[in-house]
């Protein structure tokens, strides 16, 4: 990759991570949360899209961006004003955006005239848009106008047309500008092009000659930018990208007695510095850049969507990242593996030793609690796009469709997120497409016309549960049985229950042609969904009420590394099962077994039956322990169905790091991985899920 | 665990490189099978799998290679002379068949042997075990070594259900 390419694609993922962010921006605004610190957050949000644009030269992108931003800067100054379809077109110019930046990563062009009519809907907005003046007489003041005025300093009738008006720019650059190779002479030619600048060098930071460094920072510059239409914005723009790096103080400068052409007021004699200063501090500074969003309403605003405060962040590769992941794994294997080591004998000798690994022990866990959540991310960035994915399906199909997301803070493993998205994509579309009536049928139905999808996300334990919802017509079963029959993916002759018909949909081969899209049940993709879900370790479930909507549930694996699971043998070699799906254990001889017709054995446990599963049998493994001794591990698998598996012994708990098989071999039925235990060997961790599924579709064979 | 870490250095000479070929021969009773050199990523001593289920009966198991998983195939087995009952002295070789590291269970390790590329002689037809698993014959001091083809060695491991 070229150093170029390189930037590029770090420019792309910032500019997924604003359109998601405008999003979640723009969702807001529509629903009438329109306060500044919103339109402060999308004009800055907008504006760094489009620098990074001019300067891969994406000029489609940054023409739109141009005029979009400068509409948004009208609304922020309060001259055009933020109506429900002042909304509506941002969000659509949002999408418009988001494809430009997609097309420019994918390499592409769109279309010359791609979102003209939007462009000329911002040019026609901004053209009627109030003038200074009459924003005045409405007494909605501008930003740069909540200041603390002496009433000498404000002689706006006089000073409106004269160069007495101006912004004193104080800027004092640190270290850091420089080691950025930001140089200040570009910076101050860039602003002597908004007018005829004046500009003083600084230099009370002179040391004596003895003490100079090489590399220090001894001068600022005042600068006096003259012209009442030069906007605030616009001496900041300049500074955008030094933003942090140094000291800038924009302030507001008027001169009441000074005519227009003399230049006494800005004369930069040493003997004037004090005047500037006085006038410095006569009058309020408007903000520092950073703040400058926050300032510009009362401190109650949502404090939700405020910069956080503090936080500091860096980006980080994630191969790094996983290095440490997998450098920890080893340190947990490691860890378990001295504590196996540990026999009674020498505990009693080694009491030291045996408190040192408790210590070590302990550390390791937060060690990898902490580095797991490096990993961790909210979900809300793979939500953010769909509020735009159901925006463009509800206008596709004529539907009226309300998008409700809960739980967006939940986090989870950033690989676990990259693989959500495709998966979500098509269950939303689904819902859309299939679930949600027309607005005519739901009328019809006696249901709201608006049809509600909603998307929530919630910890349970050690998965996280992502469940899309709607009120819509529910699964045609009957169609949905016929079809399954029709490719035999079900016996013509067998029973099913609704909830393994609702299930079927996700049947591999049933849904793959282009017929079954027809059906006003599920089915388009959805064998992708499950095949994606089950490769980062999650499960799928849908449950259907007809007529009155649907609820599909993602059980995903908190994080794809450790687990923690039960440790067991079978025929002599090692297994082990997930904890998070183990309900309880129990000895053979105290289990209650009962005989199916078929052959197939269940167990009581409590007044319920459930399925039985003979380990050694079903992974044909040969063991020579009689059945009293063995025991019975009852799991949950999917859907609060339970399952009882037939182990040989049962050694104990641990933590283990989860290794692919894939990596060198193949996927293998009813095993989800493997692992390496304390004394070197591999374990194969069991899939509860898949033995469950294969148990059903075998019984159905 | 003793390993054998193999040097994978290319001979001298750029004529000797691209007319010869080097191999790992290996010996399952009496017969003598080869891979090409690069391909061997380390050749260690047996130290027991842990089985995989519902795999063909040439899939002895899984070891764990310095944290991570790799499988071993029972050479023996996949030509359909019943399985190895593995002890110390057999070897298992690790090699790299494309993207994926696999072992290959033999019973001893025998030479290293520089051939000539013009020396395979192809396998001849009749047996499909033969033809599926050797991409080649040649003769070394007398003795026929055949050409092990990976790819197919490792293909087809689960039991079709």
């Amino acid at each position: 990759m070229s150093e170029l390419d390189e930037f590029k694609a770090t420019y792309f993922d910032e500019c997924s991570e604003l359109l998601n962010e405008l999003e979640e921006q723009f969702t807001a605004i529509e629903e009438g949360d329109r306060n500044a610190d919103r339109l402060n957050a999308v004009f800055r949000a907008i504006h760094s899209v489009k620098g990074g644009a001019g300067a891969f030269g994406f000029t489609g992108l940054v023409g739109f961006a141009h005029e979009f931003e400068t509409l948004l800067d009208f609304v922020r100054n309060g001259k055009v004003e933020m109506s429900d379809e002042v909304a509506a077109l941002c969000i659509r110019a949002n999408d418009i955006v988001a494809d430009f930046v997609a097309a420019a990563r994918a390499g592409e062009e769109l279309a010359s005239d791609y979102g003209a009519e939007e462009k000329a809907r911002f040019v026609a907005l901004c053209n009627g848009s109030k003038s200074d003046e009459e924003l005045e007489e409405d007494g909605e003041p501008m930003e740069e106008f909540d200041i603390d005025f002496t009433p000498v300093a404000v002689n706006l009738e006089a000073d409106t047309a004269s160069e007495t008006e101006g912004w004193l720019v104080e800027f004092t650059p640190y270290r850091d500008l420089y080691a950025r190779a930001n140089d200040p002479l570009l910076l101050l030619r860039e602003l002597a092009e908004l007018g005829d600048v004046e500009i003083k060098v600084i230099l009370k930071e002179i040391p004596a000659l003895s003490d100079f460094e090489p590399f220090g920072v001894y001068c600022g510059w005042e600068i006096l930018v003259p012209g009442a239409d030069v906007t605030e914005q616009s001496v900041r723009d300049v500074f955008e990208f030094v933003d942090g790096d140094c000291d800038i103080k924009i302030t507001r400068k008027t001169v009441s007695e000074a005519p227009p052409a003399a230049d006494a007021g800005f004369d930069l004699d040493d003997d004037d510095l004090p005047s500037f200063a006085d006038l410095a501090n006569e009058i309020k500074p408007v903000a520092k850049p950073a703040e400058a969003p926050a300032q510009t309403t009362s401190e109650a605003g949502d404090a939700k969507n405020a910069a956080p405060v503090g936080v500091q962040s860096i980006r980080v590769d994630l191969d790094k990242v996983d290095r440490v992941v997998n450098m920890v794994g080893e340190l947990v294997i490691t860890q378990s593996m001295l504590t196996q080591q540990m026999d009674d004998n020498l505990k009693v000798h080694y009491q030291e030793l045996v408190r040192g690994l408790e210590v070590l022990a302990q550390t390791t866990r937060g060690l990898q609690d902490s580095v797991m959540a490096i990993r961790a991310q909210p979900v809300k960035s793979v939500f953010s796009r769909m509020p735009r994915l159901v925006r463009e399906l509800a206008g596709k199909t004529n539907k009226k469709i309300r998008l409700e997301m809960v739980g967006e803070n939940t986090e989870i493993d950033k690989t676990v997120i990259e693989q959500l998205s495709d998966p979500l994509t098509h269950m939303i579309r689904n819902s859309a497409d299939h679930g949600i009536e027309s607005p005519e049928k739901r009328t019809a139905g006696r249901k709201p016309e608006t049809g509600v999808i909603r998307l929530s996300a919630e910890q349970a334990g050690g998965n996280i549960l992502i469940i899309v919802e709607d009120d819509g017509a529910g699964i045609n079963r009957e169609r949905v049985l016929q079809i399954a029959r029709d490719r035999g993916v079900v016996g013509p002759d067998q029973q099913m229950t609704e909830e393994q018909i609702d299930n079927l949909i996700f049947a591999p081969g049933f849904s793959t042609a282009d017929e079954v899209s027809d059906i006003s049940g599920r089915g388009v993709g959805m064998d992708v969904v499950l095949s994606n879900i089950k490769k980062i370790g999650g499960s799928v479930h849908v449950r259907s009420w007809p007529g009155a909507g649907t609820r599909m549930t993602l059980r995903l694996p908190l994080t794809l590394a450790v687990l923690d699971v039960m440790l067991v043998t079978v025929g002599g070699c090692p297994y082990v099962i997930p904890l998070s799906s183990i309900v309880e254990t129990m000895q053979c001889a105290r289990a209650d077994f009962g005989h199916m017709p078929t052959g197939g054995r269940v167990l009581q446990v409590r007044g319920e039956y459930v399925q039985v599963v003979d380990l050694a049998t079903r992974f044909e493994m040969h063991t020579d322990i009689e059945e009293k001794n063995r025991f019975a591990v009852l799991c949950e698998a999917e859907g609060s169905v339970k399952i009882a598996l037939i182990v040989d012994n049962i050694i104990g708990q641990q933590q283990v790091v989860i290794k692919s098989l894939e990596e060198n071999f193949e996927r293998i039925d009813g095993i989800a991985g493997g692992t390496i235990l304390g004394d070197g060997n591999v374990a194969l961790i069991v899939d509860v899920q898949g033995l469950r599924t294969a148990t059903t579709h075998r019984n159905a064979a | 665990m003793e390993a054998l870490e193999i040097n994978n250095e290319v001979d001298d000479g750029h004529a000797a490189e691209t007319r010869s070929l080097q191999l790992i021969a290996f010996s399952i009773g009496e017969q003598i099978y080869g891979v090409e050199i690069t391909t061997v990523r380390e050749i260690r001593a047996w130290n027991g799998a842990t089985p995989l289920p519902n795999t063909r009966e040439f899939v002895v198991g899984v070891i764990n290679l310095r944290g991570t998983i790799v499988p071993i195939f029972d050479l023996r087995a996949r030509f359909g002379d019943g399985q190895t009952s593995p002890t110390k002295t057999h070897v298992v070789v690790v090699m790299s068949v494309g993207e994926k590291w696999v072992g290959i269970l033999v019973d001893a390790v025998s030479d290293i042997l520089t051939i000539s590329k013009d020396d395979i002689h192809n396998v001849p037809e009749g047996n499909s075990i033969d033809t599926d698993l050797l991409s080649g014959i040649i003769t070394h001091d007398g003795q026929m070594v055949g050409l092990i083809d990976l790819h197919a060695v490792v293909a087809g491991a689960q039991i079709e259900t």
